[in-house]
C-alpha cells in the first residue's frame, strides 16, 4: 500500500518532538563544548535555528512516525543526561 | 550523476507537502516582512520626505549643533528622563533629533533646529512606522511572530532547495506566463525562489536571530553557561552595564568635551549620537555613539562617566568573538554596511522574495482549485492582505501629504490610515471576488505612487524628479515610481494567469502524482 506522504506521526513529531531535541541537544552541545564562555554563548545562538530546521527536516524524512518520535527522544534523553549532569 | 542527487521519492512527497503547508500557514506574515523590509531598507533616507522642513539646509557649524545640544540637555534637567538620546545633525536630517524615556515609561521625540534652539515635535513617523511594521513591532507581540516566521522561512528554504536537487539549470530558469495557471505559478515561483534564495537565507535568518532567538534563546542558554548571570553573558559581548543612580546629584555632562574624548579613544569612527543616562544624578553616564562604515557591525559606544573620564570603549566589530560575530547581524539584514547601490539592491531582492511568497500561495491555489473552506479562505486572505498592504502603504503616504501639518497627533492619524485602509481591503477581499479586490486594489496602489511625488512636486512648487532637490526626495520618488510599475506588471500577470480556463475540481490532479508543475 502506497504511503502517504505526510502522517500524523511524522508530522507531530517534526513540529514537537524534533525541535524539542534540537532545542536540548544545542544546550547540551554548548554545555561540553571546549571553548570559552562567550564562543558557547555564541555557538548555541548560532546553531539553534539550523540545528530546530534540520531535526524538523529529519523528522519529516524518517521512514515511520514511530521511528520520528523514536529519534527524537532518544536525542532528547542524551541530551537532557548530559545538560543534567554537566550543567 | 544528477539523478544521484534527488531526493527518494518518499521524502521529496514529504518534503513537498511540509513545504507547501509551512509556507501557506506562514506566508501571509512572511508577505508583511518582506514587502516591508524595502521600505525598512530606506527608513532614515524618508526624513527629508516624510518632513518637509528637513529639506532645508540649517548650515549650522558642529559648535552650533554641540551648543545647542548642551541647551537641551539643561533644559531637561528637571525632567529628569531615565535616558536622553541627542543625535547630531547630517545629511539626512538637518535638525538635531532627541528622543527621551520619561520616569512615566512615555517616550517623547523632538527635533531641535541646530542655531535657532528652536523646538519642534515631528509631524510624521513614516519611515520608522515602516521600519517598526517591517518586524511587526508596532502590533503586540509582532516581532516574536516575525521571528517565528523568519526561523519557518528558513525551514521553507532548506526544504525548497532540496526540492530542487536534480533538476536540469534551465528546467529551473523556465517561466511559461502562457501556460495553465498553475504551471505558470509554479515556474514564477521556482525561478524567483531559486534567484533570491541565497539572499533570502541571509534575510531570514538573521532575522529570526534578532527577533527571537536573543529574546527566546539567550536566557535558557545564559543559565546553561553562566548559571543564570546576565551581566557576565553581557561582559562575553563586550558590554558593560549602566550604573544605577546613586541618589545623590551629580554634575551636568559637558557633551562637547565628551565627544572630543570619544574621538581620541576611537579617531576613525564617525560620532554622532549621545545617549545620557541618570542624568542629574552622581552616577549620570554619556554613552558617544557612531559609525565606521569599514566594517560590517559599525556601531560603537564610548562610554564616559560624570567626571567625563572613560569607562568603556566598545569599538566597531566588537572585542570578544561572540561580539565580532553576532554584532554583524543587523548590519548584514538592514545592510547598514552598505553603498546606495547595495541597498537597492537588497530592497529589489525583499520584493522578489515578496513575490516568491505570492506566487506559492497562488501555485497552491491554482493546484488544489480552491476546492474546500481552508482554500478559499487562503485566497481571499492572500488577495485582500497582499494587495491591501500594497495599498495601504501607498494610502500612508498619501495621508503624509494631505493630513494638515500642525495636526497634533499627526503620526498616529499616518497610522490609523494605514491600518484602516488595509482592514477594509482585508474585509473587501472577505466579501468579494479575490482576484477583482486583489487587481484592483494593487491598480489603486500603483496610481497613489504614482500621485505622490507629482502631488509632492505640486505642493512644493517644483518638478517631480528635479535635478536641483534633495538627493534623498529623488530617491524616494524614484522608488515610487519604480513601485508604481511594479504593481501594475504584478497586477497584469495575475489578471492574465488567472483568465486562464480554471479546470473542473474532479479534473484536480491527486496528491503524489508527477506533473510538470511540481515534481
Amino acid at each position: 500500500m502506497k504511503r502517504p506522504p505526510l502522517d500524523a506521526g511524522r508530522v507531530s513529531a517534526a513540529l514537537l518532538g524534533a525541535p524539542a531535541a534540537a532545542w536540548l541537544g544545542v544546550h547540551a552541545l554548548v554545555v561540553v563544548a571546549p571553548v570559552a564562555d562567550d564562543v558557547r554563548l555564541l555557538l548555541g545562538e548560532l546553531a539553534l535555528l539550523p540545528a530546530v530546521a534540520v531535526a524538523a527536516c529529519a523528522a519529516l524524512a524518517s521512514r515511520s512516525g514511530r521511528r520520528a518520535w523514536l529519534g527524537s527522544c532518544a536525542l532528547f534523553a542524551l541530551a537532557a543526561l548530559v545538560v543534567g549532569v554537566l550543567a | 550523476m544528477s539523478a544521484r542527487l534527488r531526493l527518494p521519492p518518499a521524502t521529496f512527497a514529504a518534503f513537498r507537502e511540509a513545504h507547501a503547508w509551512a509556507g501557506v500557514l506562514s506566508s501571509l506574515v512572511l508577505f508583511v516582512l518582506f514587502f516591508l523590509g524595502a521600505f525598512a531598507m530606506f527608513w532614515e533616507h524618508l526624513g527629508p520626505w516624510q518632513e518637509p522642513r528637513l529639506r532645508t539646509e540649517t548650515s549650522a557649524t558642529e559648535e552650533q549643533a554641540l551648543a545647542a545640544a548642551q541647551r537641551h540637555l539643561e533644559e531637561r534637567l528637571a525632567a529628569r528622563p531615565t535616558w536622553l538620546a541627542i543625535a547630531l545633525p547630517h545629511a539626512g536630517e538637518p535638525w538635531l533629533h532627541v528622543r527621551e524615556l520619561l520616569p512615566s515609561g512615555d517616550e517623547k521625540v523632538e527635533r531641535v533646529h541646530p542655531v535657532t534652539g528652536e523646538r519642534a515635535s515631528p509631524t510624521s513617523e513614516l519611515g520608522y512606522f515602516l521600519y517598526e511594521m517591517h518586524f511587526l513591532d508596532a502590533l503586540p507581540g509582532g516581532m516574536q511572530v516575525a521571528g517565528a516566521a523568519s526561523g519557518v522561512m528558513v525551514f521553507l528554504i532548506v526544504t525548497g532547495l532540496a526540492l530542487l536537487l536534480g533538476r536540469r539549470l534551465l528546467d529551473l530558469l523556465r517561466f511559461r506566463p502562457r501556460a495553465k495557471p498553475r504551471v505558470a505559478w509554479s515556474d514564477a515561483h521556482k525561478v524567483l525562489g531559486l534567484v533570491t534564495a541565497p539572499a533570502l537565507l541571509v534575510f531570514a535568518w538573521t532575522g529570526a536571530q534578532l527577533c527571537l532567538i536573543e529574546d527566546l534563546a539567550r536566557p535558557s542558554l545564559v543559565r546553561a553557561i553562566f548559571d543564570g548571570d546576565e551581566a557576565a553573558a553581557a561582559r562575553s559581548l563586550g558590554m558593560t552595564p549602566r550604573p544605577s543612580p546613586a541618589g545623590t546629584p551629580g554634575e551636568l555632562p559637558d557633551l562637547a568635551a565628551a565627544l572630543a574624548t570619544a574621538r581620541e579613544a576611537l579617531p576613525d569612527v564617525r560620532h554622532g549620537r549621545f545617549v545620557i543616562a541618570n542624568l542629574g544624578d552622581a552616577n549620570v553616564t554619556v554613552d558617544v555613539g557612531g559609525e565606521d562604515h569599514a566594517t560590517l557591525s559599525i556601531f560603537s559606544r564610548v562610554r564616559l562617566d560624570g567626571s567625563g573620564a572613560v569607562t568603556s570603549v566598545l569599538a566597531p566589530g566588537g572585542t570578544t568573538t561572540h561580539a565580532k560575530v553576532s554584532f554583524p547581524f543587523y548590519g548584514l539584514h538592514f545592510a547598514k554596511w552598505a553603498d546606495g547601490a547595495t541597498r537597492i539592491a537588497y530592497a529589489v531582492l525583499a520584493l522578489l522574495g515578496a513575490l516568491c511568497i505570492l506566487t506559492g500561495n497562488l501555485w497552491w491555489l491554482a493546484r488544489r482549485g480552491r476546492r474546500g473552506l481552508v482554500d478559499r479562505l487562503l485566497a481571499r486572505l492572500t488577495a485582500g492582505v497582499c494587495a491591501g498592504l500594497a495599498l495601504a502603504v501607498a494610502v500612508l503616504f498619501l495621508a503624509n501629504q494631505l493630513l494638515p501639518r500642525d495636526l497634533a497627533s499627526r503620526p498616529a492619524l499616518e497610522e490609523a490610515a494605514f491600518f484602516t485602509t488595509w482592514g477594509l481591503v482585508v474585509v473587501t477581499a472577505l466579501v468579494a471576488p479575490a482576484t477583482r479586490v486583489s487587481t484592483h486594489a494593487l491598480l489603486a496602489a500603483a496610481s497613489l505612487y504614482a500621485a505622490v511625488p507629482l502631488l509632492d512636486a505640486w505642493r512644493h512648487a517644483r518638478l517631480p524628479l528635479s535635478p536641483t532637490s534633495s538627493l534623498y526626495v529623488v530617491g524616494v520618488e524614484l522608488g515610487l515610481f519604480f513601485l508604481c510599475a511594479l504593481l501594475v506588471a504584478t497586477a497584469w500577470v495575475i489578471r492574465r494567469v488567472t483568465s486562464f480556463p480554471t479546470a473542473a475540481p474532479g479534473a484536480a490532479r491527486p496528491h503524489g502524482e508527477s506533473n510538470d508543475d511540481d515534481s
